[in-house]
């Protein structure tokens, strides 16, 4: 009998078995295909949906309008969709790339316990778990207040009130957010990764003389490509995505200027300027989106897999 | 010169350099908390003249941290009359949100990632392929077709609704899960099964224990999101106001230039929960993403 079971197909292959691992899967199993892939058919035939105003549900009718809309305000002056971009795309270099490089530096010196690394790695972690909207409003009064009264007092200079000031001092406010708020999980992922790196590979470098920047770029940085690339390509759907704070810090009220894509999006269709009609509008443009990011997506990890150094360790 | 000595010279500049960046950063991070904590104690007229941590003559702590337990209200449905929350009523939504919606996030890539490097028929060895896609593949914009969902089937504003759409295991906690039992022996399993363990029995006897710390380090780390998490009850359940999701409303429907120390009361007693659990459980919280962490 003991033998029997052995074999994991004699345990696994009988009809108990099978009810087991069915009962089990079919509420995950449901959840994905009505919140994932329910959700994305629903998106796309959304898309080519209108409001009925009377009646309050959404008819086919439009066919392609809400696309055509999406290009049409792409080219118009009046529209903001093209200064989105670009803020978006400043958002996303700054969190991302910025982001993914001090993220380094600093997980390669908390790895290497380096003075207060300890520290340094609960500070670095302790943005993440503070709630988005309590750091949000005591940031912005910390900036509008704080700092404002500091530099007028002691420096006799107009520090400003950059998220009462001009559209272009509240957008800067909210890239240094995002960017100092960011670090956490990131450098976590890294130390994690360095760590894993042999001591025999750094010792034999140091006996040849490497310093410690020689020893970050030349054996440290190939070492952890892997999750470095990781981190980039889940990264490009950000730029879709990310509000920079700007709902936690303006609510529906952000200036047109200063708005990122993810922004406009989430006030759109969530936020207190949501509209009904909008709805099928703001799948067209998501569906957009998602057809622009998941090619630079694959294209992206495959070219990040073409530059992977042929390390192993 | 020798060994430690040629180590720690090696590193003078690098560490001299990122360690002022790091310093400065540490600072700017526990100014703004300690900044928010002291002008809490302040009367609000007396923040508008003296935004500084520190208290002028004449001017009185108040330590208002009992009294906006039951004063910090809000009013999620907006008119005469309507039902209001206090911050009490607001942390009690947020245990019953943040522990529900933890245990769902935690147990749906749980089960899912046992049986599927456990059960080794051909639709398991799909499901970590089927992870990867749509944790890799972005979808934008499908907030709007959620919620026409979710209305269409009548659970829009409603506490399942979070339940349900919480409960997704297409996360990284699949992987996480997947490669913990993948090296886990199913000889314990055989031995139960010979036994007569059933196979119920042998997943939430036998085989889940042996990664319970694993399985209490993921939940605590969904039960810190969604404590802080507002936008999420915003969008689909908005009349189930939170501490965080309070915070918004306050911060939208108030006149906060009136109310500006009680709105960072209310910041800071939403803060300091998971700062406790933070520092109790900061292995936990920050180990467990250490094993996470992607290769590859």
């Amino acid at each position: 009998m003991k033998k029997m079971y052995k074999s994991k197909n004699l345990i696994t292959g009988t009809w108990k078995a099978k009810v087991f691992y069915v009962c089990v899967i079919i509420l995950p199993m449901l959840q994905f295909l009505t919140f994932y892939f329910g959700v994305l058919v629903n998106s796309v035939l959304l898309s080519f949906k209108e409001y009925d105003m009377k009646t309050g549900e959404y008819v086919f009718g439009g066919g392609a309008y809400n696309y055509r809309l999406f290009f049409s305000e792409l080219k118009s002056p009046s529209s903001n969709l093209g200064q989105m971009f670009v803020n978006s795309g400043i958002v996303w270099l700054a969190s991302t790339m910025l982001g993914i490089t001090l993220a380094l530096f600093f997980a390669f010196y908390i790895t290497k316990k380096m003075a207060g690394s300890g520290f340094f790695k609960l500070m670095l972690f302790l943005p993440t778990i503070v709630s988005t909207i309590a750091m949000a409003l005591i940031y912005r009064r910390f900036t509008d207040r704080l700092l404002y009264s500091f530099f007028n007092d002691v420096f006799h200079y107009d520090f400003g009130k950059p998220f009462a000031g001009k559209p272009n001092e509240q957008f800067t406010a909210c890239v240094i957010y995002t960017l100092i708020m960011g670090f956490g999980t990131q450098v976590l992922m890294y130390t994690g990764v360095m760590s894993r790196i042999p001591t025999s590979v750094v010792e034999y470098a140091t006996l040849d003389g490497i310093n410690a920047f020689q020893e970050f770029f030349i054996i440290t940085l190939p070492l952890v490509y892997p999750t470095i690339s990781t981190f980039l390509v889940a990264g490009v759907g950000g730029f879709f995505i990310n509000q920079a704070g700007m709902y936690d810090f303006f609510g529906s009220k952000a200036e047109q200027s200063i708005q990122t894509l993810g922004y406009f999006m989430y006030n759109k269709t969530a936020g207190d300027g949501a509209v009904l009609s909008d709805y099928p509008k703001m799948s067209a443009f998501g569906v957009i989106f998602t057809l622009i990011a998941v090619p630079v997506t694959l294209l992206a990890r495959w070219g990040l897999e073409k530059l992977s150094p042929n390390v192993e360790y | 010169m020798n060994v430690k000595e040629r180590k720690k010279s090696r590193f003078s500049v690098y560490g001299l350099v990122v360690g002022a960046i790091l310093s400065l950063y540490s600072f700017i991070i526990l100014a703004i908390l300690v900044w928010g904590f002291m002008v809490s104690l302040k009367q609000t007229g007396e923040f508008w003249n003296n935004p500084y941590p520190f208290f002028k003559a004449g001017e009185k702590v108040e330590f208002k941290y009992f009294d906006a337990l039951t004063q910090f209200k809000v009013y999620p449905k907006e008119g005469f009359g309507s039902a209001y929350y206090d911050l009490i009523g607001m942390f009690s939504n947020s245990i019953i949100y943040a522990v529900g919606c933890a245990l769902v996030s935690t147990l749906s890539p749980l089960v899912m990632a046992y049986v599927s490097s456990k059960y080794k028929y051909k639709f398991s060895s799909f499901l970590p392929k089927l992870v990867v896609v749509v944790m890799v593949v972005p979808i934008v914009g499908a907030t709007a077709s959620t919620l026409e969902i979710l209305k269409s089937i009548n659970l829009y504003d409603s506490y399942l609704s979070m339940l349900m759409l919480k409960g997704g295991f297409t996360t990284m906690y699949f992987l996480v899960f997947y490669s913990a039992f993948q090296t886990l022996s199913w000889e314990y399993a055989e031995a139960a099964f010979v036994d007569g363990a059933s196979h119920p029995r042998v997943m939430f006897g036998i085989m889940l224990p042996l990664v319970k710390p694993m399985i209490f380090s993921v939940f605590l780390i969904f039960f810190v999101t969604y404590w802080n998490d507002y936008h999420t009850l915003l969008t689909y359940y908005p009349s189930f106001p939170t501490a965080a999701l309070g915070l918004f409303y306050f911060n939208r429907n108030t006149d906060t230039s009136a109310n500006e120390t009680m709105l960072l009361t209310g910041c800071m007693l939403v803060t300091i929960p998971v700062i406790v659990l933070f520092l109790v459980f900061s292995d936990k919280l920050m180990g467990n993403i250490s094993m996470g962490g992607i290769k590859g």
